[in-house]
């Protein structure tokens, strides 16, 4: 570039002063820097590529690790486990839920768990709920299937509160069978049996083994109750 | 021939029933009992081996609306007043009726009748009693005199 010439007014001269002037000391130094630049930084760029990608190979100690089944601190009862919550849908895709406050499993493979402080619910239709909850019980996961024992409760939204000793209950079909002092309220009235089963999809109730039941009837708003009967 | 007691008898008190199996059937609004049913409301006590109740809960929360009590097999309807027996009965809850039929056997303060079909109303507390019409409608009965005239 031409240097600059000064044949003009002082305002333009002022104006050219202000103007960016060129820095052009010849510098050996620093061509030979952008030189061995041009060559020196591709060939160190392959050679980077080049041993990550070959990193795993070329490195022979094994990083990841296996939880074998031996190791695993065996209790004597198997596996404890707490807060447990297993989650599944029946066959139309109902969501049921089971939690629990402890469990303990003879091996991770077992498909059964012993489970303490119970609570299962299950989503029937039209937005119908059934809960189950159980001092102790087994939950076969493979099959949806819960054994309760001790403080069983059992409650499902078209009226059925129960209280037993033991209930057999099957999450996908939605039945439950329980014994052993079933009593409690159902959409008849408050009643006590020996044994029942509920079919909760069919909305039918079995009471056996002796039942007594107290129906309150509704009382209609048009007639008036003669003289008191009993 | 005397007053039953069940005049004017409450039908929507409480009625407890006991037998050994009881299927509740929610869609039909029917509950069957089975085995030695005993089923009492306030004086109002019968027995039978069957029993279906036709109820109605609006949505299954609170109290169910009692339509009739159906009872099959060795009925026998006892009150402080009277006793009935027969093979089938209906206790009518709204209508406030209980009809019974087939051998009714009626017995109130000793004497006896036998028709094949009655009818007790629980709001007159008054008892009408059909024959066999197959043999021309006969009731038979016997009449106790009693030796002091009742109330």
């Amino acid at each position: 570039m031409a240097p600059v010439t000064h044949h003009t007014s002082d305002r333009e001269h002022t104006f050219d002063n202000l103007a960016p002037t060129g820095h052009y000391k010849e510098d050996p130094l620093w061509d030979r820097w952008v030189f061995a630049m041009r060559v020196g930084l591709p060939v160190v760029s392959v050679i980077l590529g080049a041993i990550t990608l070959s990193w795993p190979f070329i490195n022979d100690r094994e990083v990841s690790f296996t939880l074998s089944r031996e190791d695993v601190a065996r209790s004597d009862s198997g596996i404890r486990m707490t807060n447990l919550r297993y989650t599944g849908t029946d066959a139309v895709d109902r969501l049921f839920v089971v939690e629990a406050s402890s469990g303990t499993q003879d091996d991770p493979a077992s498909p059964r768990v012993r489970l303490q402080d119970i609570q299962a619910h299950m989503d029937i239709e039209d937005n119908n709920q059934a809960r189950v909850a159980a001092r102790t019980g087994i939950y076969r996961h493979r099959d949806g299937t819960l054994s309760l024992v001790g403080g069983v409760t059992i409650e499902t939204d078209n009226g059925y509160s129960l209280k037993m000793a033991g209930a057999e209950i099957d999450l996908k079909g939605h039945t439950a069978t329980g014994q052993g002092q079933v009593e409690g309220v159902s959409p008849l009235g408050t009643l006590n049996a020996g044994s029942m089963e509920i079919r909760v999809d069919e909305r039918e109730g079995i009471f056996d083994g002796g039942v007594h039941i107290q129906i309150t009837p509704k009382r209609q708003q048009n007639t008036t109750p003669g003289q008191e009967g009993s | 021939f005397g007053q039953s007691v069940l005049k004017g008898h409450d039908t929507e008190q409480p009625i407890d029933i006991s037998a050994e199996r009881l299927e509740v059937k929610q869609k039909t609004g029917q509950a069957i009992f089975k085995g030695t049913v005993i089923v009492s409301q306030g004086k109002m006590t019968f027995a039978a081996d069957t029993l279906t109740v036709y109820y109605d809960t609006s949505d299954g929360t609170d109290n169910p609306t009692i339509e009739r009590l159906d009872a099959r097999g060795n009925v026998k309807l006892t009150s402080e007043t009277e006793s009935v027996s027969s093979e089938w009965s209906v206790y009518d809850v709204s209508r406030r009726l209980v009809t019974m039929g087939g051998a009714v056997k009626l017995s109130r303060k000793g004497s006896s009748l036998e028709g094949e079909r009655l009818e007790l109303d629980l709001v007159s507390g008054l008892t009408k009693l059909d024959g066999n019409p197959d043999d021309d409608g006969r009731v038979t009965g016997t009449f106790k005199v009693p030796d002091t005239p009742n109330d």
